[in-house]
């Protein structure tokens, strides 16, 4: 009698274990998909948001394509612009008289400079200071 | 002055008489004139265009002429000394007609030997050995030769000088030094007693091949001056050396006149 009663109760505990083996494995998947929708719910708010804020901007554009359309129509062309026949940069006349000038220029500095800076005895006031006189110019072309 | 004139021929070689008292007698030498005339001129060289453009006349105050014994010398090597040397001599030889000799002072590359096509030697070195001075005539009236002689191993470098002609053809630097000093000066008025003008052409005054000190027994020193090379330094430079009272005057060579 006892050990029936004692196989009932094990047969009892056995089948509560597996009750609670099974509420357990319950209360674990509803807490997994809970998180599953909290996710789910947070993308959604991404998504919502970034749909929203591109709804404003296509409106936007579509509000300045509709200005630009009219104000197209508001404007009129007084003085259309002229294309010019003939280049108008480089001058070259400018350009070609300045070099000149400028190439004169360096020619008669460099003359000077090197007048300057030639100091060869080459005319009879380079020696006049010696006081002494020239009996002779022999000519650069006799030899 | 009298002309040089020939004595006691001895080996086709003519001795000229030594005028004078007897010191003079012991200081001068005697003169042989070679037997060969100079007749090969080189005519590039000796040419109207070129003895003729000296005015000589300035060299005197009075413009009269003068008994003269002149260097020839200038700041640079290459300035034109021998070609300015050469006319003058024969310029003077055929201007005023008296006897002049050109003495060839340049031992470090003599060149007027080759330009009246004469033999090297015997000439000035074997004179400042105490030998006679021996003088070539040319076919010039009136113009001697005294060439500078044949050099090579006569004489030693003088020390710390240098002879960058010579040694660039490998041959001993025939340097006269000071222990000749007199002897020149006794070449140098043994021609004076035989001849109205003794043109010297010198080394340049750069040169160390020659003492300064020969040219105390010139009566002056006469300048060439290139105009394309002479600068004013160099003048600077050889008036350091020489006294400006030993200059006589300038001759400009290469000169290039502003009015071509």
């Amino acid at each position: 009698m006892l050990e029936t009663e004692i196989s009932k109760q094990q047969s009892d505990l056995f089948s509560l274990q597996q009750k609670r083996g099974q509420s357990i494995n319950d209360l674990k998947q509803s807490s997994v998909t809970q998180r599953v929708d909290q996710d789910k719910e947070a993308d959604y708010g991404i998504y919502q948001k970034l749909y929203d804020e591109m709804k404003v901007k296509l409106e936007q554009a579509r509000t300045a394509r509709d200005l630009g359309k009219r104000a197209a129509n508001q404007f009129v062309v007084i003085d259309p612009a002229q294309v010019p026949a003939e280049a108008t940069k480089p001058n070259r006349t400018l350009l070609i008289a300045g070099g000149f000038g400028l190439g004169l220029f360096m020619g008669l500095l460099a003359a000077v400079g090197a007048e300057l800076m030639d100091t060869r005895v080459r005319s009879p006031l380079d020696v006049e200071v010696y006081g002494k006189p020239i009996i002779a110019f022999i000519p650069e072309n006799l030899q | 002055m009298q002309p040089p004139t020939a004595d006691t021929p001895d080996k086709g070689e003519e001795v000229i008489q030594e005028p004078g008292g007897e010191a003079l007698e012991r200081a001068t030498r005697s003169i042989i004139l070679k037997p060969e005339i100079a007749s090969d001129i080189n005519e590039g060289f000796i040419d109207f265009q070129f003895y003729n453009c000296f005015n000589y006349s300035l060299l005197s105050a009075d413009g009269k002429s003068v008994n003269l014994t002149l260097g020839i010398t200038s700041a640079n090597p290459g300035e034109g000394k021998t070609l300015v040397a050469c006319n003058l001599a024969v310029s003077l030889a055929m201007g005023y007609g008296k006897e002049t000799v050109l003495v060839d002072l340049n031992l470090e590359e003599p060149r007027i030997h080759d330009i009246f096509g004469i033999p090297k030697g015997p000439g000035l070195v074997d004179a400042l050995q105490r030998g006679p001075i021996q003088v070539s005539r040319t076919a010039i009236e009136h113009l001697s030769i005294l060439t500078a002689g044949e050099t090579n191993g006569q004489f030693k470098p003088a020390k710390g000088g240098k002879s960058v002609g010579f040694r660039r053809r490998g041959m001993a630097a025939p340097t006269v030094g000071l222990n000749h000093l007199a002897d020149f000066g006794s070449v140098i008025l043994s021609l004076e007693q035989q001849y109205d003008f003794v043109i010297v052409d010198m080394p340049s005054i750069e040169s160390k091949g020659v003492p300064i000190l020969y040219a105390n027994h010139l009566d002056g020193l006469l300048v060439v001056v290139d105009s394309r090379k002479t600068r004013r330094a160099d003048l600077e430079r050889l008036f350091r050396r020489v006294h400006k009272r030993q200059v006589v005057g300038f001759v400009f060579n290469c000169f290039e006149s502003e009015d071509r």
